[in-house]
């Protein structure tokens, strides 16, 4: 069963460094997302694994198997690209049954597998057509059954919902987990969309400048990242920079300019610089602060509030019902809830480049 | 200044109605967010309005001046295609320096405009570099500031952020709307994305097969959608169809398909025995107390929320968003039974659809 190491890879394009000492391990039968930002050497990672990319240093196992010199079509992968190649002189059926057929296997099963996935993609009404007369999403679609009707066991995806309207996205990103947990195969997933990761993921794994940030459960990365980067990066966040006015054995003082923010003490010292982070989510109304409302959008499911603390500036998300009274210009109470907020040393070189996407 | 009206706009490809009288006016200074799905005709609309595609039938006005059948560069619109080219043999600045003496700039104002632009999208340390070596995102940032070098009023955007990653999506989102309140810009912008829309627009359009579904201010058509459709699309609603078993005052009873029964508040419109389709924003139905009781099937978590399916009698699901913060403090263990309510104030009733509800809120 395909369980996927990856050791040491090391990758360059020219003087291009896409992939630097990565090494990651994915269990059989997970969903694993990889996400960063673009050039972060998410889809070279992947292409390695797939065979693509022959070129590199450092080992690929699957199933404890050295993958580094096994030919392409040996490797039992199915892979849906980003820019997709489906065959241009097949039909959505001929493509989609491609790999059946080329196996030999027997006409009857052939067919029903092909109209199964093409039943799952609600493709079922484009059969004969050419993929040029379909549209970027049904082309997109059509890739996706292809690489689940291929018995594929470990599956590679690259962006393979990004030509898909968001709401059909949104939709189908569960059908995709589905499928991939009912018929027991491994999938890695590229996506520069973190909510569909954290949608479909057992795991995510954060990457940027062709390095592994770290990696975690969507709901672990979420609240409790290692890094301030993963914070930053993934969903949106109150980063505050700020001296530790005051640390007992428990809680830290932090003074951030205009307010002092209290936390759980992880290790810090008086005096010393760090920077915490509350989720806008965790910000909580009622409680000591003065805040005054400077914005007020509808983010679908959420009011997105900017508030200005003395000069500060920190946003908070509440369901509509709740903040429905509260208008641009007005003021509201707000707490700072000691024990959702995480403190980090400050990084090495600085903040701005600690933060910085590329 | 830019206001722009739209009256009995047309048009069709071949067989196909790609704008079916579209009537709109668009206030100089406000930002529009045109949402629908593919082949709704927003692109169609956009170019129309950008002088690139001329309408079969009806008028375009910029400004009071009618438009029709004028030259695109006469309209002081500039249009942002979703696969933006820019010349592979020039550096991003001069990709921006090009676009603006050819408007008639001298040199040295261009270069000024550029470092100003290149700063507003972060692409002022990749200046000199060529687009070959942007990646698609940056790519992406490097034609909106070609774009807004022109300095033009209106600004017709056809999804300018489809490129971006997520991260950087919702900056430069934050960053267009700074720029079009600062430089006091009509904008037109084209997206799928509905939460893009709801936070970026003044008013939003929502569109599908080449009409007007509802517009106006993204809370209107967000609290008070109109039809099925527009519930579906903007946010996420749950839709249960079933019969008006009582009428007394506003207060209706709805009898669902499993045999159980929803309160609502309705306008006289509905009467007994009528079928109706509730439809009621998932993130508005009450986990904890309440008539109904459903098993949990699935958790998704989804970051600034969670989503919960709950199984009720006879294949009757319901889809919850509930908030982080309740997420982490409570316990919802997949197969354990709660209790649900829907408040009756949070029902929108709809009239069936004559071609049925799967019609109505299939994605396309």
């Amino acid at each position: 069963m395909p369980s996927v190491k990856v050791e040491s890879v090391t990758k360059r394009f020219g003087g291009f460094t896409a992939l630097e000492k990565v090494s990651i391990n994915i269990e059989d039968r997970e969903y694993v997302s990889i996400i960063g930002p673009s050039g972060c050497g998410k889809t070279t990672l992947l292409r390695i694994i797939a065979g693509i990319i022959r070129d590199y240093e450092g080992h690929v196992y699957v199933d404890g198997r050295l993958f580094d010199s096994e030919p392409l079509e040996k490797r039992g992968i199915g892979y849906v690209f980003q820019n997709i190649a489906l065959f241009p002189n097949m039909n959505v059926g001929g493509n989609v049954s491609y790999s059946p057929r080329a196996k030999g296997l027997d006409k009857s099963v052939v067919r029903t597998t092909t109209i199964e996935m093409l039943e799952l993609m609600k493709l079922t009404e484009r059969y004969y057509d050419y993929p040029r007369s379909l549209s970027g999403g049904m082309q997109q679609k059509t890739a996706l059954a292809r690489a689940l009707a291929s018995n594929a066991r470990l599956l590679l995806l690259d962006e393979p919902l990004s030509l898909l309207d968001l709401k059909v996205r949104t939709e189908l990103r569960y059908e995709l987990r589905r499928i991939v947990k009912d018929l027991g195969l491994t999938a890695i997933h590229v996506t520069h969309d973190q909510e569909e990761a954290m949608a479909i993921s057992d795991r995510i794994i954060v990457m940027r400048r062709a390095r592994v940030v770290e990696d975690g459960t969507p709901l672990d990365l979420y609240l409790h990242p290692k890094r301030i980067f993963t914070a930053y990066f993934l969903g949106e966040s109150n980063i505050f920079e700020g001296n530790v006015a005051e640390a007992d054995e428990d809680t830290v003082s932090i003074d951030v300019g205009s307010l002092l923010i209290k936390a759980r003490n992880t290790g810090f010292q008086t005096g010393e610089r760090v920077v915490a982070m509350l989720r806008p989510e965790l910000v909580e109304l009622g409680g000591d602060i003065n805040a005054r409302v400077l914005k007020k959008t509808i983010e679908g499911l959420f009011s997105r509030i900017i508030l200005d603390v003395n000069g500060i500036k920190i946003i908070i998300k509440q369901p509509y019902s709740i903040v429905s009274g509260i208008g641009e210009g007005s003021y509201v109470k707000i707490r700072l809830p000691e024990k959702h907020i995480l403190v980090y040393k400050y990084p090495g070189r600085d903040l701005y480049s600690e933060l910085s996407l590329y | 200044m830019p206001k722009v009206v739209l009256e009995k706009v047309s048009k069709k490809f071949g067989r196909i109605t790609a704008l079916n009288e579209i009537n709109l006016m668009l206030e100089d200074g406000e930002y529009s967010c045109i949402l629908g799905p593919t082949g709704s005709g927003k692109t169609t609309l956009l170019k129309i309005i950008a002088g690139l595609v001329e309408p079969d039938s009806g008028d375009v006005y910029i400004d009071g001046r009618r438009v029709t059948g004028t030259p695109a560069e006469t309209r002081n619109a500039v249009y942002m295609h979703q696969n933006y080219a820019l010349f592979p043999h020039l550096t991003v600045s001069q990709n921006i320096i090009f676009g603006l003496t050819a408007r008639g700039f001298s040199e040295e104002d261009a270069r000024r405009k550029v470092s100003e632009v290149l700063e507003i999208v972060r692409l002022r340390e990749w200046a000199d570099a060529y687009p070959r070596e942007l990646s698609g995102g940056m790519q992406q940032r490097a034609a909106l500031a070609r774009c807004l070098a022109t300095g033009a009023r209106l600004l017709l955007l056809d999804e300018p952020l489809g490129a971006l990653d997520a991260r950087l999506r919702l900056e430069v989102r934050r960053e267009l709307s700074r720029i079009a309140e600062e430089l006091n810009l009509t904008v037109v912008h084209v997206t799928h994305d509905q939460s893009e829309a709801l936070s970026l627009a003044d008013r939003l359009i929502l569109m599908r097969n080449g009409k007007i579904v509802q517009a106006g201010p993204p809370e209107e058509v967000y609290f008070k959608p109109n039809s099925i459709f527009s519930a579906y699309f903007v946010g996420e609603s749950i839709f249960l169809e079933g019969i008006i078993r009582s009428v007394n005052g506003r207060n209706v009873t709805l009898e669902l398909k499993n045999g159980m029964a929803i309160e609502a508040l309705s306008d006289d419109s509905f009467n007994m025995g009528e079928l109706a389709v509730a439809a009621v924003r998932c993130e508005d139905i009450e986990v904890g107390g309440g008539p109904l009781t459903g098993s949990l099937k699935e958790v998704n978590f989804l970051g600034s929320f969670a989503k919960l399916v709950f199984e009720l009698p006879r294949g009757l699901k319901i889809i919850v968003n509930i908030p982080l913060s309740r997420f982490i403090k409570e316990e919802f263990r997949i197969g354990a039974s709660f209790q649900l309510s829907i408040p009756r104030e949070k029902v929108h009733l709809f009239k069936p659809p004559s071609k049925g509800l799967a019609g109505e809120i299939e994605a396309v």
